[in-house]
C-alpha cells in the first residue's frame, strides 16, 4: 500500500512538472491555470475536495446596527447611522457524482444616515456633516457557482449580480484547486472580473459612470501533520474608472487603485488542560494599495464541540484586530486644493477591535446557528502610528445573527 | 531558474509529516475548516469591505456594491 501511495505522489508531481515545462506557459501562469482549488478561504477542510453527498439549504438573518454619531460633533444632519437587515439564502447541491452548484441570494434593507464630509476646526476638533433624510434602500445580490470535481481537485466558475437603487455590479470568476504530494498540498487560485455602474440618487457627475475591476488570488494549503494545516496566499486587485464616492462632499479620488494582499491561515486541533479539545484558528492579512494605505488584520478563534443538557453544541469565541494608515489624499481641510482629496473616515488612520461569539446547535435534522459581534474603532488604536486627528466619523456597530443549515436529498 | 525555485519549494513541502487517510480524522473535523460558517464569513467580508479601506485576501474579489 505504501508503494501505491508513493507511485501516486510521483505521478502527481510528474503531471505538474510537465505542465510547468510547457514553454508556452510561464511557471506562475501554469500554477494559476492548473489550480483546481479550495476556492480561497473556502469551506473545505484540508482533504480531498469532493462533490457533496447531500444538498444543503442555509438561511441566516442578521441585524446590523451602527452606534449614533457623537451629537456634539455633528454640525448638520441626522445622528442616527445605519441599520441594515440582511437575509442570506444559500443552496449547495450535488449534480450526479462529479458536479455541484452553489446558489447564494442576499436581500438587504438599509435605513439611516451616513457622513457626507468631515473638517478640522481651529481648536483641533473635527466636525461632521451627516446626511439629513434617512435613506431607505434595498439591495439584492445573486451568485451562482458551478463546480466540476476531479480526483485531485476541482474547477469552478462564478456569476454574480448585485443590484440596489443607485448601484449595479456584475461579476464573473473562475477558480480551481490542484492537490499534489498525496493530497498533502493544495494549490488554489481564482480570477474575477466585474463591471459596476453608478446611478446616484439626484443624478450628478457620477450618474452613468462605471468602475471596472480585475482580481486574482494564488494560494497554497499544506497539511503539516494530523493536527495542523496552514495556508498562505497572494492576491492582487485593480480598480479603474469612477472611484470617487458620489455621496461625499469635497471628495475627489484617483481613477485607479491597485491593491495587494498577503494572507496566512493556521488551523490547529488542540487538546488543552483548561479548555479541553478544540480547533484554534489564527489568520493574518497584510494589505497595501496605490493610495498608500497599508493595513494589518489579525484574527483568532477557538472552535469547540461540547454537550449542554444532552444537546450537541459548537461554541466559538473570536477576536479580530485591524489597523490601517490613511490614504495619501485624506484630509480634513475645509477647502482642499490638492489634486485628490477626501475626508471619508474610512480612508483615515485608525484601529478596530471585533469581539465575536458564534454557536451551533446540532440536531438530527438541522443545525441552528447564532452569532454576535461588537465592532469598536478609534483613531488612537493604530499601534504603528502616532496621534491622529479626531475622527468622529469612525463607526462602531453590533451584529446579531440567527440561522439554520438544513441538509436534504432531492 | 524560477521554475527550479518553485519546484524546489513544492518538493520541500512534501517533507512535512505524511498523514495517512485513516489519520485525517482531526483534519476532517468541521471546526478545522477555513470557514466553518460560510454565510457568516461572506457577510463579515462584506461589512469590513464597506467600513474599512482594505479588502480582499483568500480569493479573488468578485463583485462590488455601493455600500457606504
Amino acid at each position: 500500500m505504501y508503494q501505491q501511495y508513493k507511485l501516486r505522489e510521483t505521478i502527481s508531481f510528474v503531471k505538474l512538472y510537465k505542465i510547468m515545462k510547457n514553454k508556452k506557459t510561464s511557471a506562475l501562469s501554469a500554477l494559476t491555470m492548473s489550480a483546481m482549488a479550495i476556492p480561497g478561504m473556502g469551506t473545505q477542510q484540508a482533504k480531498a475536495d469532493v462533490a457533496p453527498e447531500n444538498s444543503v439549504f442555509s438561511y441566516r438573518y442578521t441585524n446590523y446596527q451602527e452606534s449614533q454619531a457623537p451629537k456634539e460633533r455633528v454640525f448638520s444632519g441626522s445622528i442616527d447611522r445605519y441599520n441594515i437587515q440582511v437575509h442570506q439564502f444559500s443552496l449547495l447541491a450535488p449534480i450526479k457524482e462529479k458536479y455541484s452548484i452553489k446558489t447564494d441570494l442576499v436581500l438587504e434593507s438599509l435605513s439611516g444616515a451616513s457622513p457626507i464630509r468631515n473638517e478640522k476646526l481651529d481648536d483641533g476638533s473635527t466636525r461632521m456633516y451627516m446626511s439629513g433624510a434617512t435613506i431607505d434602500e434595498q439591495r439584492v445580490d445573486l451568485l451562482v457557482a458551478p463546480k466540476r470535481h476531479f480526483e485531485s481537485g476541482n474547477l469552478g466558475g462564478m456569476l454574480s449580480i448585485s443590484q440596489e437603487n443607485d448601484y449595479e455590479s456584475t461579476a464573473l470568476g473562475v477558480d480551481g484547486a490542484l492537490e499534489i504530494f498525496n493530497k498533502h498540498t493544495t494549490l488554489n487560485g481564482s480570477l474575477s472580473w466585474s463591471r459596476d455602474e453608478l446611478s446616484p440618487t439626484g443624478g450628478g457627475p457620477a450618474d452613468g459612470k462605471t468602475k471596472d475591476s480585475f482580481s486574482f488570488y494564488e494560494g497554497l494549503s499544506q497539511v503539516i501533520d494530523k493536527y495542523r494545516v496552514f495556508q498562505a496566499g497572494f492576491g492582487y486587485t485593480r480598480h479603474s474608472g469612477y472611484l470617487t464616492d458620489p455621496y461625499k462632499g469635497f471628495d475627489l479620488r484617483p481613477d485607479e487603485r491597485n491593491q495587494y494582499t498577503l494572507t496566512t491561515a493556521y488551523r490547529h486541533y488542540l487538546n488543552t488542560p483548561m479548555l479541553g479539545a478544540g480547533s484554534w484558528h489564527l489568520d493574518y492579512r497584510y494589505y497595501e494599495d496605490s493610495w498608500k494605505i497599508r493595513s494589518h488584520t489579525i484574527s483568532t478563534a477557538w472552535w469547540k464541540d461540547t454537550t449542554i443538557f444532552g444537546q450537541s453544541f459548537t461554541l466559538a469565541p473570536s477576536l479580530r484586530y485591524y489597523m490601517q494608515n490613511s490614504a495619501y489624499f485624506y484630509t480634513l481641510d475645509s477647502n482642499p486644493t490638492d489634486e485628490f482629496y477626501s475626508s471619508d473616515a474610512r480612508l483615515s488612520s485608525f484601529g478596530a477591535l471585533t469581539f465575536g461569539f458564534d454557536a451551533k446547535w446540532k440536531t438530527e435534522k438541522a443545525t441552528y446557528t447564532f452569532g454576535f459581534a461588537q465592532y469598536l474603532s478609534s483613531e488612537d488604536w493604530n499601534l504603528l502610528e502616532g496621534e491622529s486627528d479626531e475622527t468622529p466619523g469612525l463607526v462602531d456597530f453590533t451584529t446579531i445573527s440567527l440561522g439554520v443549515d438544513y441538509p436534504f436529498s432531492f | 531558474m524560477r521554475v527550479l525555485v518553485i519546484v524546489s519549494l513544492l518538493l520541500s513541502l512534501s517533507a512535512c509529516t505524511q498523514v495517512k487517510p485513516w489519520e485525517r480524522g482531526y483534519l476532517a473535523n468541521p471546526n478545522m475548516a477555513w470557514q466553518p460558517m460560510p454565510q457568516k464569513s461572506a457577510l463579515d467580508n462584506h461589512i469590513y469591505f464597506s467600513k474599512e479601506a482594505s479588502s480582499g485576501g483568500g480569493q479573488a474579489a468578485g463583485g462590488g456594491c455601493g455600500c457606504n
